[in-house]
């Protein structure tokens, strides 16, 4: 190259800087990745395919594995103390293409858009429907938090690390990474914080008796311990909802805009979901066989508290498998208050319309950070008063995620059928057919469950039906 | 995939939807009976649901 060509090159590469540098700084980061993505992608080659892959998976993977949170650990342990290895190991198997169908079209409706999920609703359904959605997501963030808390206290004082000392080490924790990182270099933190959720994996080779011959029998017979019985039900609703959550549906989709996904992307934001939901249940059916083989049986006093189960499983197997298990539950917190706490930051920004992603520095996104950082301290402090009604507190969680998941998933399908945004991006009529049916059968369950609450002589008379 | 000026940056910009001007434009739907009918349907389920909710934790307390 002549010397003069390669000044203009260099010329035109400054201008080009100067242009990025011109841009908001939340912009210019993500047209940086942006740029970086589209350079592998015109490359071709099988190595840059793969960066390409590395590149663009994160959302689904992390929602999936904060799905799997402290308060979804202790109720995956609790359904295998309670009912072993029998019915939850195919149940679980059936939620995972339940969790990748609801999760995938929020990939295409955020690659599509480039608006979060709240920002859709609030500007297509108006604002009643976007303040009761907001209203709702909000206070369940809230209180999901205090159960993450929960569990990130209980297993770090398995270690000997008191309540208070915990709570505000991990407080920081999840502000510094949410304050001080980029979106791309927060997600891959998070999602290296995430892999740790593969502990319970490995755990399953400490067990005595490695009874692959019952789970194996549990796919034919799908056997329900002791019967259909109203626990049994609870039970089940319980892991309906750890399954699948409101709170996942805003933060895949706000990830999603807020890495910059495209149309072209869709197959790999798919694939990202695949890889996410097979994981999510992979841990879930190891937690189940975990303590469905080592505490199922066992009478621990009548209550079947994560304290109880804890000194069970290590009684069993150990102390060591045991602290892996605590640590485990610690990482299940952790990873779900760092991705409730965006999705807190992520759609209130969008329904008000402040600035929103965690490109912005602290000084140009205090309102994106505040409200979500003060929920955090808030939860935590929460966890630390003597005597909390805990047990009140995890009901009124479920029933709040409970009420709002159908209608989160109706506007979740609205939206996927409105051609005014999506285009030819719609969904197709399968799809609608199962979207509709996943809301049917949450109805039902909500159904069931709001009767066995509030008439429970009438829902024992219903399950004595079965 | 070269970028080698200004112009082609703002058009990467837009063709990425990464400014705002260049998002897909949302605006309030009209709704139609069908999304209408979907909207009573979710306001009765809710009412029912918080109905039964206070009722089961009038129990509870």
């Amino acid at each position: 190259m002549s010397s003069w060509k390669k000044h203009v090159r260099e010329r035109l590469k400054k201008d080009i800087e100067r242009q990025l540098n011109s841009l908001p700084v939340d912009l210019k980061y993500r047209t940086e990745d942006r740029l970086h993505i589209e350079f592998h992608r015109a490359k071709k080659t099988r190595l840059s395919k793969l960066e390409l892959f590395f590149m663009l998976i994160g959302p689904g993977i992390l929602v999936m594995i904060a799905d799997n949170d402290a308060g979804g650990v202790i109720t995956y342990a609790q359904t295998g103390a309670i009912f072993g290895i029998g019915f939850f190991i195919p149940f679980m198997i059936v939620m995972l293409p339940v969790a990748y169908f609801v999760q995938e079209m929020t990939v295409r409706l955020g690659a599509v858009t480039h608006r979060g999920h709240a920002e859709l609703i609030w500007k297509r359904y108006g604002k009643f429907w976007g303040s009761f959605s907001l209203g709702d997501l909000v206070i369940a963030n809230f209180l999901t938090l205090i159960t993450e808390f929960i569990g990130i206290t209980v297993g770090m004082s398995i270690f000997g690390i008191p309540r208070i000392i915990s709570a505000v080490a991990f407080v920081l924790m999840v502000i510094a990474i949410q304050l001080f990182l980029r979106y791309y270099t927060w997600e891959r933190i998070s999602l290296f914080i995430a892999a740790f959720n593969l502990v319970f994996v490995p755990l399953l080779f400490f067990l005595p008796h490695p009874s692959l011959g019952r789970i194996l029998d549990s796919f034919a017979t799908w056997k329900v311990s002791g019967g259909v019985s109203s626990l049994f039900i609870y039970v089940l609703l319980a892991n309906v909802g750890t399954t699948i959550a409101p709170w996942m549906l805003f933060f895949q989709q706000s990830s999603v805009v807020d890495k910059g996904l495209t149309k072209d992307d869709i197959k790999l934001g798919q694939r990202d979901t695949l890889i996410g939901s097979t994981v999510m249940v992979i841990v879930a059916i190891a937690i189940i066989i975990l303590t469905g083989t080592t505490v199922f049986g066992l009478d621990p006093g009548g209550t079947l508290g994560i304290d109880n189960i804890l000194q069970i499983f290590a009684a069993r197997v150990g102390t060591f498998p045991m602290e892996l298990f605590a640590l485990g539950l610690v990482e299940a917190g952790f990873i779900a208050a760092i991705a409730i706490s965006a999705s807190t930051s992520w759609a209130m920004s969008e329904a008000f319309g402040w600035k929103k992603s965690i490109n912005l520095p602290a000084r140009e996104g205090v309102m994106f950070y505040l409200p979500s950082f003060a929920a955090l301290a808030v939860a935590a402090s929460i966890t630390l008063i003597p005597n909390a009604p805990l047990g009140y507190l995890n009901l009124t969680v479920q029933v709040i995620a409970t009420i709002f998941m159908p209608a989160a998933m109706l506007f979740l399908l609205l939206l996927l059928n409105d051609k005014g945004i999506m285009g030819s991006m719609v969904n197709k009529k399968w799809q609608n057919v199962i979207g509709f049916s996943i809301i049917g059968f949450l109805i039902l369950m909500n159904g069931l469950y709001g009767i066995s609450v509030a008439l429970p002589s009438v829902f024992n008379h219903l399950v004595g039906l079965l | 995939m070269k970028i080698e000026n200004e112009n082609e940056l703002h058009e990467f910009m837009v063709s990425e939807g990464l400014e705002d001007l260049s998002k897909v434009p949302v605006e309030k739907v009209k709704f139609g009976r069908g999304v209408k009918v979907a909207f009573w349907f979710l306001r009765i389920y809710i009412i029912l649901m918080v109905f039964l909710v206070i009722v089961g934790f009038s129990h509870v307390v």
